[in-house]
C-alpha cells in the first residue's frame, strides 16, 4: 500500500531553491583543492632584489623582462595602509610587469610593517627621508637627475606631496586614485572621519598606531553588502573553477595582510587631509615646508576609477588644476579603486595606455 | 513603565523600516496558494543582484544618516573609554613587577631616533662644509661638488642607518 505524503511546502521538491546536494559535495570536495591553492600562491607574482633597506622600508627593483628601453627609472609608491603587492598580485594582473614589458626599470617601495616604537613617525619621516633618501638612491644608482613617480591611493597623496617639494628630481607624475580634495563627502570615509564623529587625537593617544583590524573593518564597512555577504555566495558558487579561486584567494590574501599605519602619520592624514583639506589650500605642513602643488611642473598622468568607493573622482579629478604643468592628462576609467590595478579591463585597456604615455615621456636609453 | 509612541527616533528605527517595506512588498507579490512555476537560473541570478543591489543603497543610506554617525560615535567612545583604562592598568601591572611597559621601549626608541637625528644633522653639516672647501679648491667643478656633497650625504646617512639598524638588530 502507498501513502501519498503531503510536503509541508509545495515548492519544497521541484523549486530551484532546494538545497543542491550534489553540488555541495562537490564544493566539498573541493576543499582540498582550494587549501592547495592557498598554499602556492606568492605575495607579488615577479622576480624582484631588494636594493636598498632603510629601517623597516625595502626598495625592490625588479629583474623580470625584456631589455630596458628607457633610461629614466619608474618608482612606485604604495599606501601606508596596505601591502603593495598589489601592482603585482598575479602574472595577468601586474601592473609592475606592464611597466617591466614595456622597458622600464621599476622599482617599489614596501614601506614595512611599522611597531610600536614608530607611533611617532610622521609624514614628514615618510616623504623627506625615505622617500628622499629612496629616490637619491635610484639617481644614484642609475646616472640619471629624474626620475619618473607613481602613486596609488594615499601613496598617490605622498607622491604628490614629494613632487611638489623636490619638482627638480620628479620628470613624469603618475597618480592612481590619489584623494587630493578631500572637501568632496561623497566617500563614506569622508564622512565618517569628520570631526565632529572621530576623535583622531585620542585615538592615537590610546592605541599608539591605527590598529589593522579597525582599518581594514573601516574599509569592507564602506561595502558591506559586498563584503560580508555577496562576495561569500560568489565564493560558494564558484568555488569548483580553479581560475576563479586563484584570483580569489590571491585577492583575500592581500585584503586580509593589512598592517598598522603609524600613528603620527594617520593623525596628520585624518587632520590635514580629511579635516582640514590643507592639500588643495598649498598648505599642508611637512615639517617646516608647506606643500604647494603649483611647484609641480612635470607632464602629469592622472587615473581615477568611476565606480571607486574608497577615493571617489571628484577627490583626485582638481589635482590637475592645481598644478603648474602644461602636460596634463586625466583618464577616469570605469573600475573600482582596486579594480584600477587588477582588473581585467583595466589590464587589458588602461596599463598599456599609461605605459606608452610614460614612454613617450621618458629618455630612451643610450646603445653604447 | 510604558513607552510613548512618540519617543524620538532611535539608531535601528530605519532597519526595522526597511525590513518592514521588504516583507510587505514581499507578502504582497506572493501567490497565495499554487506553486509558481520554476523560475530559469539567470532570474534567480538577477532577482539575487536586485535585493543585494536594494540592500546595498539601503546600507549606504543608512551609514550616512545621523542616527549611524551618532551610534559609531558613542561606540568609538566607549572603546576608547575602555581601552585607556585597561592600557592604564595593564601598565600599573606591569611597573608594579618591575617590567618595562611598550611606553617605557617607546621612549628609548625615540631617544634613539632623536641621537640619530643629530649625528645625521652633524654629518649634513660636515659634508656641506667639504664641499665648500672642494669648490675653493677647484672652482671650475662649483656645480659638480655640490652633487658629489650632496651624494656623500646620502650615502652617508644611509650607512649610519644601516649601522644603526644592525646594532638594534644584535
Amino acid at each position: 500500500m502507498t501513502q501519498t505524503q503531503t510536503m509541508p511546502f509545495p515548492w519544497f521538491g521541484t523549486h530551484p531553491f532546494t538545497p543542491d546536494v550534489q553540488g555541495f559535495f562537490e564544493r566539498l570536495m573541493a576543499l582540498p583543492k582550494i587549501m592547495e591553492i592557498a598554499r602556492r600562491i606568492p605575495k607579488g607574482c615577479t622576480p624582484s632584489e631588494i636594493v636598498y633597506e632603510e629601517d623597516n622600508l625595502r626598495l625592490l627593483r625588479y629583474t623580470w623582462g625584456p631589455e630596458k628601453k628607457y633610461a629614466t627609472p619608474l618608482l612606485i609608491v604604495f599606501a601606508l595602509v596596505n601591502r603593495s603587492y598589489i601592482l603585482d598580485l598575479m602574472p595577468a594582473k601586474s601592473v609592475v610587469r606592464h611597466f617591466l614589458r614595456a622597458g622600464f626599470d621599476v622599482y617599489l617601495i614596501d614601506w614595512g610593517v611599522p611597531t610600536y616604537g614608530d607611533r611617532h613617525v610622521g609624514l614628514e619621516r615618510y616623504i623627506e627621508t625615505y622617500q628622499h633618501n629612496v629616490v637619491d638612491y635610484i639617481r644614484e644608482r642609475t646616472g640619471q637627475e629624474q626620475i619618473n613617480l607613481m602613486g596609488y591611493c594615499m601613496g598617490g597623496t605622498m607622491s604628490a606631496m614629494y613632487a611638489a617639494l623636490h619638482p627638480d628630481r620628479i620628470k613624469n607624475l603618475i597618480l592612481m586614485t590619489a584623494p587630493i580634495d578631500f572637501s568632496q563627502r561623497e566617500s563614506l570615509l569622508s564622512l565618517w572621519s569628520d570631526e565632529r564623529y572621530f576623535d583622531v587625537d585620542s585615538f592615537v593617544e590610546v592605541f599608539g598606531n591605527a590598529p589593522p583590524q579597525y582599518l581594514q573593518f573601516n574599509f569592507q564597512l564602506l561595502k558591506p553588502v559586498t563584503n560580508f555577504v555577496e562576495k561569500y555566495f560568489n565564493f560558494y558558487e564558484k568555488m569548483t573553477d580553479e581560475r576563479f579561486l586563484e584570483e580569489f584567494i590571491a585577492m583575500e590574501q592581500w585584503v586580509n595582510d593589512n598592517i598598522p599605519v603609524a600613528g603620527e602619520t594617520f593623525r596628520q592624514f585624518v587632520r590635514y587631509g580629511f579635516q582640514q583639506n590643507l592639500l588643495i589650500k598649498n598648505q599642508w605642513p611637512i615639517g617646516r615646508k608647506r606643500v604647494n602643488l603649483r611647484n609641480i611642473a612635470c607632464p602629469v598622468l592622472n587615473l581615477m576609477a568611476t565606480a571607486d568607493h574608497l577615493v571617489p573622482c571628484g577627490q583626485s579629478r582638481g589635482f590637475n588644476d592645481l598644478v603648474a604643468s602644461k602636460d596634463r592628462t586625466s583618464i577616469e576609467f570605469p573600475a573600482g579603486h582596486i579594480g584600477l590595478a587588477v582588473g581585467s579591463k583595466a589590464q587589458a585597456e588602461l596599463w598599456p595606455k599609461a605605459c606608452d604615455w610614460l614612454a613617450q615621456r621618458s629618455d630612451p636609453l643610450d646603445d653604447e | 513603565m510604558s513607552t510613548s509612541p512618540n519617543a524620538s527616533a532611535g539608531p535601528f528605527d530605519p532597519v526595522m523600516k526597511f525590513w518592514q517595506d521588504l516583507w510587505a512588498q514581499a507578502t504582497s507579490a506572493m501567490p497565495s496558494a499554487t506553486p509558481p512555476p520554476a523560475p530559469a537560473p539567470e532570474l534567480l541570478a538577477q532577482m539575487r543582484r536586485a535585493f543585494f543591489d536594494a540592500m546595498a543603497r539601503f546600507c549606504d543610506d543608512y551609514m550616512r544618516s545621523p542616527q549611524f554617525l551618532d551610534m559609531m560615535k558613542q561606540t568609538m567612545d566607549n572603546a576608547l573609554a575602555f581601552r585607556k583604562q585597561l592600557n592604564e592598568f595593564l601598565a600599573g601591572a606591569l611597573h608594579a613587577s618591575q617590567m618595562p611597559t611598550q611606553d617605557d621601549t617607546g621612549e628609548v626608541l625615540e631617544t634613539l631616533h632623536a641621537i640619530e637625528s643629530r649625528v645625521l644633522q652633524r654629518v649634513e653639516e660636515l659634508s656641506h662644509r667639504i664641499a665648500a672647501l672642494e669648490r675653493r679648491k677647484s672652482p671650475a667643478s662649483n656645480g659638480a661638488g655640490r652633487g658629489r656633497a650632496a651624494r656623500r650625504t646620502a650615502r652617508t646617512r644611509r650607512s649610519v642607518r644601516a649601522a644603526a639598524k644592525s646594532g638594534r638588530a644584535r
